[in-house]
C-alpha cells in the first residue's frame, strides 16, 4: 500500500520533470521566443538602462564638485537640479533657453502647418498645374538637411556683429541687416519652418485624398458653397491631420540642434538643445543631464498627446477609404499667380539655399562677391600654405575622405543592421500582440522617438564613458555611433518592419510549417522575399536621414571617427566656411543620388518616412 | 490506420474558453465536418488536430500516437502528423508559381526533382489546373487559386486532409461544382478529411459525418442522416435545415404505453409508437413533473398544405406565400401562432386563403424545454 503511494508520488514526480523540460524545449524551440528575450535584453541595456542611469546621476555629486564640498563622490544630491531651477545662473541657464524652445517651436508648428496646409490643399483639391513637380520638390526640401538652411541664412543676411566677412545681402546692400534678421529668433523659425512644414504637407495632403470627394460632393448636393464646404467639411475632416502635424512638427523643432547652434549661439540666445551642448562643452555634465531630462519630458510629452489625439481620431481620416474623384477647384484667373507664387516659394526655399551654398564654397576670400574671386580650391586644391591655414581642398584633403569614409559606412552599417533588427522586432511584435512580450518590446523600441537626439547622445556620452557589465569603455569609438545611430533609428524601423510584417498573412506562415519548414526557411524565403519592398525603402529612408545627422553624433565623434556632418560643423565654427559649404553640397549630392537610385528601382517613397 | 481521437480537450485563448472538453472520434476514411457558427470552435479543433495550436489539456491521437499531451508538454510539430491543410483564405504564396508552391513541401523532404515535378503535376493535373503551372497565384481566379491551395495540400500524399472553410470565398455557381469536386477527391484519394464551415448545406451534402458546435462545445456527432432527421437538441433543430424547423410549444396531458397527447396552442397532438420512439427519458421526466413542459420540432416539409378538410387537419390562413420555382414556402397562421410549410413545385394559393394543414407527427421529434434535450425522435 505504502509502496504503491511511493511509487505514484515518484510517477508524479517524472512526469512533472518531464513537463518542466518539455515545457523549456518547446519554448526555445520557438525562435520567435529566443529572439523576444535577447530583443528585450538588448533593449533594456541600450535605451532603458540609459534612461534609468542619467536620471540617478542627476542625483549624485560628480568628482569635481564632491572635492569643494568634501563630500563622498556620488553622494546623493540636490545640487544639480538646483542649479538647473532655482539658482542665480538658472534664468540664463534654464528659464530663457527653454522660453526659447517653447516659442520657437510653437512658431515652427505654426508657420509649418499654414505653409504645408495651403500647399497640401493647392495640390490636391486645385486644378494647379505641374502638381508632380511641386509634390517632389517640396519633399526635396526635405532631405536638404534642416542646418543647410541656417547657413544659407548666415550666408545670405550675416552682418557684423559676429565679425568676419559680411553677408552677401551687405554686399549687395551696403547696409547691415538688423539683428533680429541675422540671428536668434527669427531666422531660426524660418529656416525651421521651411524645413518641416514638409510634414504638414505630406500628412494633410494624404488625409484631403483619403477623406475622398464623394463627402464633399454630398454637402454640394444638398446645396452647400464651396467655402462652406470647406470651412465645414474638408476642414474638420483633416482636422486629425493637421494636430498630429502639429504636434509631430514641435516635437521635432524643439529637440531640432543644428539650426539653433548655427543661427542662435554665437549671439547667446540658447534653446534647451544647444544649452546641453554648451553644458556639456563646459563640463557641467550633470546640470546637461538635468536639462536632458527636461528635455525628454517636454519631447515626451508632445509626443504622448499625439498617440492619444491620433488613437482616437485615427478612424475618423480613413471613413473616406476609397477616394472618388473629386471636381478640382478652379484657381481660374488666379492660376498664374499662384503658381508664380509657388515656383517663387520653391526657389527661395530649396534653390537659392543650394545655390548660395556652391557659390561660397567657390569663393576665394568669403563675402567678396565678384568672377575674379571664384576659385575651385577648396573643391581641388593642393595645400596653400596662403588660404585657409594650408588646408587642401576637399577632394585632396585626407580629413574629408576620412570623414566621407567614415560617414558612409557609418550609415551603410547603422541602415542595415537598423533594416534587420526592425525587420525581426517587427516580426514579434506583429505576430506577438495579445503576448506581453510582443507589447512590451513594441513600447520600449519606440521609446527613442521621445528623446531628442541631443539627449540621446548626451546620455550614451555619460553610460558608455565607463565599463558596463560585459560592454567596455565606447567613448571614441566608431561601435558608439553605431550604436546609438541604431538606437535613433530603431523606431522608425520597428514601425516599418511591424507594417511589412502585419501585411503577410500569418496563414502563409502556417501552410509552410505544415509543410515542415523550419523557422529560418520560413524567414528566409517567405518573409524576407514578401517583405523586400518594405525592408529596401526603410533601407534607403534610414540612410538618408544618417547622411544628414549632426545632433545625435556631434558629441560622440572624435578626430578619428569624424564624419562629413561633424566636420561642417567644426569648419564652421573655426570659420572656415567655404570647406563646411564645400561638405555640405558633397552631403545633399549623395543623399539626392541615393534619392534617386531609390526611386528608380523601387518605389521607396520619402514620404512614408516623416519622422524617421 | 489514420483514426484521429480527441478526448476532453480544453483551448483558452487567454481566458476565453473556447473548446469545453471536447471528444470527438474521426475514423479513417471519414468526411467529417465540423458545422457551427462562427466563433464556435470548429476551427480551433481543425488548428489543434493540425499543431498549429496546443490545447492546455486533453489528448490529441492520430493513428495510436498521442501528438498532444499537455500534461508532459509534449507536441508534436504539425509536419510530424502526416496531414496537410487548406486554409480559408488559401495562404498562396504570392512570390513563388503555382509550380513553386505546390512543390515546395516537396522540396523541403528534400526529394529528387524528377519526382518532384512528376508528382506535382499530378496532383495539378487531379486538380485540373496543370496548364497554369507557370502563373502566380495573383493571375488566377478565386476558383482556380481553390485548386492550387487543394493541390498544394494532396501533393504530400497526407493521410489526413484538413479543410478550413475552403468553399466560402467562392461564388455561388462555383461553389456547387467545387463541392462535386470535394467528393469525387475524396472518393479517389481515400484520405480522411476534416471540413469546417458554417454552410449545412455544404455540410449535409459532403459529409459522411457531421460534428455541430455551439460555443465550444461539441453538441452532437453523427451522419447527416441522423443530424437532419433527429437533431440532438432545440439548437441544433434551429441551426441545422433550410427554411428553418417549426417549433410548437405545449405540455404533455396524457401518457399511454404507446402514446401521449400533447396539449399545445394550436390544438391537442398525439404521438404514437413511444416504444420504438422514445427512451426511459420521456417516463421518468414525466413522472417526476406531473405537467411536462415540451417543445414539438417538425420540419417545414412535413406539414402537408391542401383546400380539403381530413380528420385530424388545422385550419388555417395564409399570412404569406414564397413560390421559388421547385419549391414554394407559405407562411401559415393557426391562432396567433406562426408556422412554415414547404411544398414541392409551384402552388397556386393565395394570401389570406384559408387551407387545411395536416401535420405528420411521425416526424416530430419531441424535446423536454428546460434541458432541450431530444426525448422522443422522429422516425
Amino acid at each position: 500500500m505504502a509502496d504503491a503511494i511511493e511509487t505514484g508520488i515518484e510517477e508524479q514526480r517524472v512526469v512533472g520533470l518531464r513537463l518542466s523540460m518539455n515545457r523549456f524545449k518547446n519554448y526555445v524551440r520557438n525562435p520567435q521566443n529566443l529572439i523576444s528575450i535577447i530583443a528585450i535584453v538588448v533593449l533594456l541595456f541600450l535605451i532603458a538602462l540609459p534612461l534609468w542611469e542619467i536620471f540617478t546621476k542627476s542625483f549624485q555629486l560628480q568628482y569635481r564638485d564632491a572635492l569643494k564640498t568634501r563630500a563622498k563622490e556620488g553622494a546623493f544630491s540636490l545640487q544639480y537640479w538646483k542649479t538647473v531651477f532655482a539658482s542665480n545662473i538658472s534664468k540664463a541657464m534654464f528659464y530663457e533657453p527653454l522660453a526659447n524652445s517653447l516659442l520657437t517651436s510653437l512658431c515652427v508648428s505654426f508657420v509649418g502647418i499654414l505653409i504645408g496646409g495651403v500647399l497640401a490643399w493647392l495640390v490636391t483639391r486645385t486644378d494647379l498645374p505641374m502638381k508632380k513637380f511641386f509634390s517632389f520638390i517640396l519633399v526635396v526640401a526635405y532631405m536638404v538637411p534642416s542646418w543647410c538652411k541656417a547657413l544659407a541664412w548666415q550666408i545670405i543676411f550675416k552682418n557684423e556683429r559676429i565679425g568676419g566677412y559680411p553677408g552677401m545681402f551687405q554686399a549687395v546692400f551696403k547696409v547691415a541687416p538688423p539683428d533680429w534678421i541675422s540671428y536668434g529668433f527669427f531666422p531660426i523659425v524660418l529656416s525651421l519652418s521651411l524645413h518641416y512644414f514638409v510634414f504638414s504637407f505630406l500628412l494633410i495632403s494624404a488625409a484631403l485624398v483619403s477623406v475622398g470627394g464623394d463627402l464633399e460632393e454630398m454637402a454640394e448636393i444638398v446645396g452647400a458653397k464651396r467655402t462652406t464646404i470647406l470651412m465645414k467639411i474638408t476642414f474638420p475632416l483633416v482636422m486629425p491631420a493637421i494636430l498630429s502635424s502639429f504636434i509631430l512638427t514641435f516635437s521635432k523643432a524643439i529637440g531640432s540642434f543644428g539650426v539653433p547652434a548655427f543661427l542662435g549661439m554665437k549671439v547667446n540666445y540658447y534653446t534647451l538643445s544647444t544649452m546641453i551642448y554648451t553644458n556639456i562643452r563646459n563640463r557641467m555634465t550633470t546640470q546637461a543631464y538635468v536639462l536632458s531630462i527636461v528635455l525628454i519630458l517636454v519631447a515626451g510629452f508632445t509626443v504622448y498627446l499625439n498617440q492619444k489625439a491620433i488613437g482616437k481620431r485615427k478612424s475618423f481620416t480613413t471613413i473616406g477609404g476609397k477616394s472618388g474623384r473629386t471636381n478640382l477647384l478652379k484657381l481660374k484667373r488666379l492660376k498664374p499667380a499662384i503658381t508664380a507664387f509657388l515656383l517663387l516659394f520653391v526657389f527661395l526655399c530649396v534653390v537659392l539655399p543650394l545655390f548660395v551654398l556652391v557659390w561660397q564654397s567657390v569663393m576665394l576670400k568669403p563675402g567678396v562677391y565678384s568672377l575674379d574671386n571664384l576659385t575651385l580650391h577648396f573643391w581641388i586644391g593642393q595645400p596653400n600654405a596662403s588660404i585657409a591655414d594650408g588646408e587642401a581642398g576637399i577632394f585632396h584633403n585626407p580629413r574629408i575622405w576620412s570623414s566621407l569614409y567614415n560617414t558612409l559606412k557609418l550609415v551603410s552599417i547603422v541602415s542595415l543592421i537598423a533594416t534587420v533588427s526592425g525587420l525581426l522586432l517587427g516580426y514579434i511584435i506583429s505576430r506577438g500582440r495579445k503576448r506581453l512580450s510582443g507589447r512590451f518590446i513594441e513600447q520600449i523600441s519606440f521609446t527613442p522617438m521621445l528623446i531628442p537626439s541631443i539627449a540621446l547622445s548626451t546620455i550614451y556620452l555619460s553610460m558608455f564613458s565607463r565599463p558596463h557589465l560585459l560592454v567596455p569603455v565606447l567613448y571614441g569609438t566608431f561601435s558608439l555611433l553605431v550604436l546609438i545611430s541604431i538606437v535613433k533609428y530603431l523606431p522608425f524601423a520597428v514601425r516599418s518592419g511591424t507594417s511589412s510584417m502585419l501585411q503577410i498573412h500569418s496563414e502563409l506562415e502556417e501552410a509552410a510549417k505544415i509543410e515542415g519548414a523550419s523557422w529560418i526557411r520560413i524567414f528566409s524565403r517567405l518573409i524576407l522575399p514578401l517583405a523586400k519592398g518594405g525592408v529596401f525603402s526603410a533601407f534607403l529612408l534610414i540612410f538618408i536621414s544618417g547622411m544628414k545627422e549632426l545632433a545625435l553624433i556631434m558629441l560622440l565623434v572624435t578626430p578619428e571617427t569624424s564624419t562629413l556632418t561633424s566636420l561642417t560643423y567644426s569648419y564652421t565654427e573655426s570659420g572656415y566656411a567655404q570647406f563646411s559649404n564645400a561638405i555640405t553640397t558633397l552631403i545633399i549630392f549623395i543623399i539626392m543620388v541615393v534619392n534617386l537610385i531609390a526611386r528608380k528601382v523601387s518605389k521607396a517613397d520619402i514620404s512614408n518616412g516623416i519622422g524617421g | 490506420m489514420s483514426r484521429i481521437e480527441l478526448k476532453k480537450v480544453n483551448k483558452f485563448y487567454d481566458k476565453v474558453h473556447v473548446l469545453k472538453d471536447v471528444d470527438l472520434v474521426i475514423e479513417q476514411g471519414d468526411f467529417m465536418t465540423l458545422l457551427g457558427p462562427s466563433g464556435c470552435g470548429k476551427t480551433t479543433t481543425l488548428r489543434v488536430i493540425s499543431g498549429l495550436e496546443n490545447p492546455q489539456s486533453g489528448e490529441v491521437i492520430i493513428d495510436g500516437e498521442l501528438v498532444a499531451d499537455p500534461r508532459t508538454g509534449k507536441f508534436s510539430p504539425p509536419s510530424k502528423r502526416n496531414l496537410n491543410l487548406v486554409f480559408q483564405s488559401y495562404a498562396l504564396w504570392p512570390h513563388m508559381t503555382v509550380f513553386q508552391n505546390v512543390a515546395f513541401g516537396l522540396n523541403i523532404h528534400k526529394l529528387p526533382k524528377q519526382e518532384v515535378s512528376t508528382r506535382v503535376m499530378a496532383a495539378l493535373e487531379q486538380m485540373q489546373i496543370h496548364h497554369f503551372a507557370q502563373r502566380y497565384p495573383s493571375e488566377l481566379s478565386g476558383g482556380q487559386q481553390q485548386r492550387v491551395a487543394i493541390a498544394r495540400a494532396i501533393v504530400s500524399q497526407p493521410k489526413i486532409l484538413l479543410l478550413d472553410e475552403p468553399l466560402s470565398n467562392l461564388d455561388a455557381k462555383l461553389r456547387v461544382d467545387m463541392r462535386a469536386e470535394l467528393k469525387r477527391l475524396h472518393k479517389e484519394l481515400k484520405t480522411t478529411i476534416i471540413y469546417v464551415t458554417h454552410d449545412q448545406v455544404e455540410a449535409l451534402t459532403l459529409s459522411s459525418k457531421i460534428a455541430v458546435y455551439f460555443d465550444g462545445v461539441l453538441t452532437q456527432c453523427n451522419t447527416p442522416y441522423e443530424i437532419y432527421n433527429n437533431p440532438a437538441t432545440l439548437r441544433v433543430a434551429e441551426f441545422i435545415g433550410n427554411p428553418k424547423i417549426n417549433f410548437i410549444r405545449g405540455t404533455i396531458a396524457s401518457l399511454d404505453e404507446d402514446s401521449m397527447t400533447i396539449q399545445c396552442e394550436c390544438g391537442p397532438i398525439v404521438i404514437d409508437n413511444l416504444a420504438r420512439r422514445s427512451n426511459g427519458a420521456l417516463k421518468k421526466e414525466k413522472s417526476e413533473n406531473e405537467c411536462l413542459d415540451v417543445t414539438i420540432a417538425i420540419r417545414p416539409e412535413d406539414i402537408m398544405v391542401s383546400r380539403n378538410e381530413a380528420p385530424g387537419c388545422l385550419s388555417c390562413r395564409i399570412s404569406s406565400i414564397m413560390p421559388a420555382g421547385s419549391e414554394t414556402l407559405m407562411e401559415l397562421e393557426i391562432g396567433n401562432h406562426h408556422i412554415l410549410a414547404k411544398e414541392i413545385g409551384l402552388q397556386q394559393y393565395e394570401t389570406d386563403e384559408h387551407v387545411w394543414v395536416h401535420l405528420k407527427q411521425r416526424r416530430m421529434n419531441v424535446y423536454e424545454q428546460k434541458e432541450s434535450s431530444l426525448i422522443v425522435r422522429a422516425l
